[in-house]
């Protein structure tokens, strides 16, 4: 085994091995930094290259960049608020806030140093564990899946913020979205009002973006304020030392959120989407002192952060030895060790164990690597954190747009977005919490589908009954008493409530919550007439939904009225209540948005963006045009250029382009514009 | 000073403008030659675009990404061919896409799986008919093969027959609409196998899973895929023996071997040994319109409707010189492990025409087959 293991490192010493290791890294951080974009489409954009190479220059190139992919994932979430990727989206919980204070170089400093950790920590793990794995992945069948997700949505608790209440809603707004599209058990349609967009089921990147991004950089443009709200950002180079002790002083709590990265990424189908909200809620619930996390505890970004890259070499084992791919990427990775001549099974545990070995030693040392750049960099990139927010906003919502556009090249991910947007407007004004949305969006559809094969397979509940499915039920129980205690706490304490649906406004909540009633009403209604296989969770959710949002309309309407004893009318009750959330200034923020959509419809992106641009930049942030005109063209540069000429995206078919294309003689270049 | 900086920003700026702009005419000028080379469509100069109806770490993608490499090759005026996937609502956004908005002289064309299934039992989406594209062309990736666990029945399968008769088998499959699903199963019910079907496994990828735990015990997968992926997990372990593989439809419509895995009894030739005579009656029926319905040509290039004539036929016979090359076959052999047959366009404009041809008791039987799979 040590025989093997350090074979497995001989075979990455070799200079041309180093060289494809070190381009992919370069690769993967470009690519982790660009929203949308992720492993996967690096990955896609790669394979083709490796063809013709040898097995052991292919992976270098080909792990390099996947690994590195979720170190810089943290750039634009600790910046921006932007999740660019699945893995990074607890990410954000913490780092903006960092970000916002001025410490946004500690910040980065943290997350890239617990990522190398996160990445060596994870690949140490499955190092030693490698011979007993198997029989553990293989014990996770569908009841012990089901236990698992259900232990994943427990994590709602942490992420609730001040109201349980809300945050059980919201995840039931987050399952109720997960059976959108073709049920799994019968092709019968599910709240897709005859939408193609919505057939399969709801894409995440798009509602991932809506929520988090757009409120964030809703608000902001509505403040014109730098990321940095101090407007200066302190010594970065101080900054970046006190991110790399942070890292190193929680050193216990990152090596554990890394072991646990690794060995959720071993468990097909959980993976990246969830890891980043298990630990975050772990991390939350184990330290000592809490009260921060939300508002900029930097141990609420080094958990996540440690646990997905050492994800990454969690998710190779079951690809490797049992050629089952737990994700799009490791499909991707499994279809190329195929092409080079390497069939997955237990022979790379066996005779191929060195390759196995050399490919986790990739991934450990592309973390390092990756971290080691990027710390090179922070002295530049956070100088985006004290540009003016009118001119980060626009290009901001180039790259969001065209991230969530990456998945399906459907105008439906637009409207997605735009749409989720104002829900993650009125969920943050409103004091409901976002993350659970979205992890139970991740989980419905793993739930879902492991009950009904669990109740298909042992023909009703017999399945609770089995040894890990009760230990996990065990843990359930206990996460779930330490939530509710926590927040039990906070509330006898007087815990001023910061950061994650802290907002009080029940004037903006109510509507939500009312909406949230009459959503959930109508799914129950409408899943009365499916079949029992496709309507079970659609009305187990929205039963529970209706009863959930409808405890909120009533708190809600009793504070709406305290609030009204206290300012004396119902109409200064509601202009205060619209001033507290903005919703003046927020109206043409979104008819902007909603505007650049229709306008693509007719003009496509390539002009559409651009303009949009040109126009909120002259129009909202006052700059000249010549200023204007330039980020405009920059705009369309990297739309044309990257987008178009490097990544060979299809661009939306305009009525334009679907006019004037026929009748465009040949020697206009029409892709410039069209 | 200021004035003059300004002026100098400006002319650079229409400068870079006015260069990016004449580069890209004369670019198209240089090569956009559409002319008739030896009275033949052209393609030189152009950008075409193959819509994949997968996403990008689909099986399915990598042999349209190697088939774009070589039709680059092998089409006349040599274009340059780029691959987008377009994987929303099961590749039905895809299949829209192309049959309404493709311009029509041949740069943007369908690449994918396609589900005459779909069509046949007007499915969610399946607003459209294969009839309305312009067939270009098919491929064949190869047929299935139907595998059990040793342990599936007391006793244990030591051979095919094994399954037969037995109360134990859990097929893992996908929704019961796959046409995959339905003519395996259909297989199983054929030779007298009993099983249960198990709905919910959203990929091939997760039913292997399932088989390797146990939580299931009978699954089908591609020739390909079983080779691959089933064999040195599961069969060369001992944990799994194939029970039959689906016979293929050759060029003249007959019966064959499946010749990726000779080794594998086919269902007709199980059958026979089982009962001493060819299957006949509605399930083989069933069977043999599914195998020309769905599974001899799994996917298809296709063109938007009234795509100009010319470009139709250059591109049918580049792709017909590029699937049958050598260093296509190669190539396909080194990174596939198998080589994808061609499907010309006159038998792929039959065969997406066969749903037509469907008799109502087979459409019946089908129907009725995928509600006794649906049972909850």
């Amino acid at each position: 085994m040590f025989e093997a293991l350090f074979e497995g490192l001989g075979l990455i010493f070799q200079m041309h091995v180093l060289g494809y290791f070190a381009l992919g890294c370069i690769i993967g951080i470009v690519m982790g930094a660009i929203p949308g974009m992720g492993g996967a489409i690096g990955l896609v954009l790669l394979l083709p290259f490796t063809f013709s190479m040898e097995p052991v220059a292919a992976f270098a190139l080909l792990l390099a960049s996947w690994a590195s992919t979720s170190t810089s994932g943290a750039i634009t979430a600790v910046l921006l608020g932007v999740p660019s990727t699945a893995a990074s989206q607890a990410t954000v919980l913490d780092g903006y806030p960092m970000a916002k204070r001025g410490e946004a170089a500690r910040a980065l400093g943290a997350s890239f140093t617990a990522s190398a950790i996160g990445g060596v920590c994870g690949a140490a793990a499955l190092g030693i564990s490698l011979p007993l794995i198997l029989p553990v992945i293989l014990a996770f069948e569908s009841p012990e899946q089901f236990m698992l997700g259900l232990l994943g949505l427990t994590m709602v608790g942490s992420l609730s913020g001040q109201s349980i209440t809300k945050g059980v809603a919201a995840a039931m707004f987050g399952l109720l979205l997960a059976t959108i599209g073709l049920a799994e058990s019968q092709a019968i349609p599910r709240y897709t009002f005859g939408t193609l967009y919505m057939l399969d089921k709801l894409p995440l990147i798009p509602v991932l973006l809506g929520l988090f991004a757009i409120p964030e950089l809703m608000e902001l443009a509505l403040n014109n304020v730098s990321i940095a709200r101090t407007g200066k950002s302190g010594d970065a180079a101080e900054g970046l030392r006190q991110g790399v002790r942070d890292a190193f002083k929680h050193w216990w709590l990152v090596v554990r959120c890394s072991v646990i990265g690794a060995y959720i990424g071993m468990l097909p189908g959980l993976g990246a989407s969830i890891v980043g909200w298990v630990t975050y809620g772990y991390a939350k619930q184990s330290v000592k002192d809490n009260s921060l996390f939300g508002q900029g505890d930097v141990r609420g970004l080094l958990a996540p952060e440690a646990a997905n890259n050492a994800l990454r070499g969690g998710a190779l084992i079951p690809t490797l030895a049992l050629g089952i791919p737990g994700s799009v990427g490791t499909a991707i990775l499994m279809g190329a060790l195929i092409m080079h001549g390497l069939r997955p099974g237990p022979s790379m545990l066996s005779t191929e164990l060195p390759m196995t070995f050399s490919f986790v030693w990739m991934i450990a040392i592309a973390s390092v690597v990756a971290t080691l750049i990027l710390l090179k960099t922070v002295n530049q990139v956070v100088k985006v954190a004290l540009l003016p927010g009118q001119l980060v906003v626009p290009g901001v919502l180039l790259f969001v747009f065209m991230g969530a556009w990456l998945g399906d090249a459907s105008i439906g991910a637009w409207v997605s977005c735009a749409v989720f947007g104002v829900v993650g407007f009125l969920m943050k004004r409103g004091g409901w919490p976002r993350p659970p949305v979205i992890l139970a969006l991740v989980l419905g559809e793993i739930l879902e589908r492991s009950f009904q094969i669990s109740t298909r397979i042992h023909e009703g509940p017999g399945w609770l009954g089995r040894p890990i499915v009760l230990v996990l039920l065990l843990i359930i129980v206990l996460t779930i008493f330490l939530a509710v205690r926590g927040v039990a706490r906070d509330k006898s304490a007087g815990t001023v409530a910061a950061g994650e649906a802290s907002e009080k406004n029940p004037a903006v909540s109510l509507p939500f919550a009312v909406l949230l009633f009459v959503g959930f009403a109508c799914a129950a209604y409408t899943a009365l007439d499916w079949p029992p296989s496709v309507r079970q969770f659609p009305l187990m959710i929205s039963g529970s939904g209706v009863l959930l949002s409808l405890a909120v309309i009533i708190r809600d309407l009793l504070h709406l009225l305290v609030t009204k004893k206290a300012l004396g009318t119902w109409r200064v009750t509601l202009q205060q209540a619209s001033h507290d959330a903005r919703l003046a200034s927020a109206l043409p923020f979104f008819a902007y948005v909603f505007g650049m959509i229709m306008l693509t419809l007719l003009v496509g992106q390539k002009i559409a963006l651009p303009l949009f641009i040109g126009l909120y930049v002259v129009r909202w942030g006052n700059y000249r045009k010549r200023v204007a005109l330039a980020y405009s063209l920059g705009s369309w540069a990297i739309l044309v250029f990257f987008y178009d000429q490097v990544m060979h995206l299809l661009f939306h078919p305009s009525y334009l382009a679907l006019w004037l294309q026929p009748i465009l003689p040949s020697s206009v270049p029409d892709w410039l514009f069209l | 000073m200021m004035n003059c900086s300004i002026t100098h920003w400006h002319r650079m700026l229409w400068g870079s403008l006015a260069g990016i702009f004449l580069l890209s005419c004369s670019a198209d000028r240089t090569d956009g030659n559409k002319a008739l080379v030896d009275g033949q469509h052209s393609f030189a100069g152009e950008t075409i675009t193959l819509v994949i109806g997968l996403d990008a770490s689909a099986g399915g993608t990598t042999v349209g990404r190697l088939l774009a490499k070589h039709l680059e090759t092998y089409l006349a005026g040599n274009p340059t061919v780029v691959v987008n996937n377009m994987p929303g609502a099961s590749g039905l956004n895809a299949h829209l896409h192309v049959l309404l908005k493709a311009p029509k002289d041949g740069t943007t064309v369908y690449y994918g799986p396609r589900s005459s299934l779909g069509e046949l039992l007007e499915l969610p989406g399946f607003s459209f008919k294969y009839s309305q594209f312009t067939p270009l062309g098919g491929v064949q990736i190869g047929g299935l093969v139907i595998y059990a666990r040793t342990d599936a029945v007391a006793g244990g399968v030591s051979e095919p027959q094994s399954v037969i008769g037995t109360t134990t088998l859990r097929f893992g499959g996908m929704p019961p609409e796959h046409g995959r699903m339905i003519i395996s199963t259909m297989g199983l019910d054929l030779i007298g196998a009993n099983y249960k079907y198990i709905a919910g496994y959203p990929s091939s990828g997760n039913i292997r899973a399932a088989i390797i735990s146990g939580e299931v015990n009978v699954a089908t997968d591609a020739a390909h895929s079983y080779l691959n992926q089933v064999v040195p997990v599961l069969v060369d372990e001992g944990l799994a023996l194939p029970i039959f593989s689906m016979p293929m439809l050759n060029a003249d419509g007959e019966l064959v071997q499946n010749s990726m895995v000779p080794d594998v009894p086919s269902l007709p030739d199980l059958y026979a040994s089982l009962h001493g005579e060819a299957p006949s009656g509605i399930i083989w029926d069933s069977i043999t319109t599914l195998l020309e319905l769905d599974q001899t040509m799994q996917h298809v290039f296709l063109g938007p409707p009234g795509m100009d004539r010319a470009a139709a036929e250059t591109f049918r016979e580049g792709l017909e010189a590029a699937m049958n090359s050598v260093a296509f076959r190669d190539e396909a052999q080194h990174i596939l492990s198998y080589v994808p047959g061609y499907v010309g366009y006159r038998r792929q404009t039959e065969i997406l025409g066969a749903t037509a041809n469907v008799s109502p008791q087979v459409l019946e039987y089908i129907k009725a087959h995928i509600e006794k799979n649906s049972r909850y």
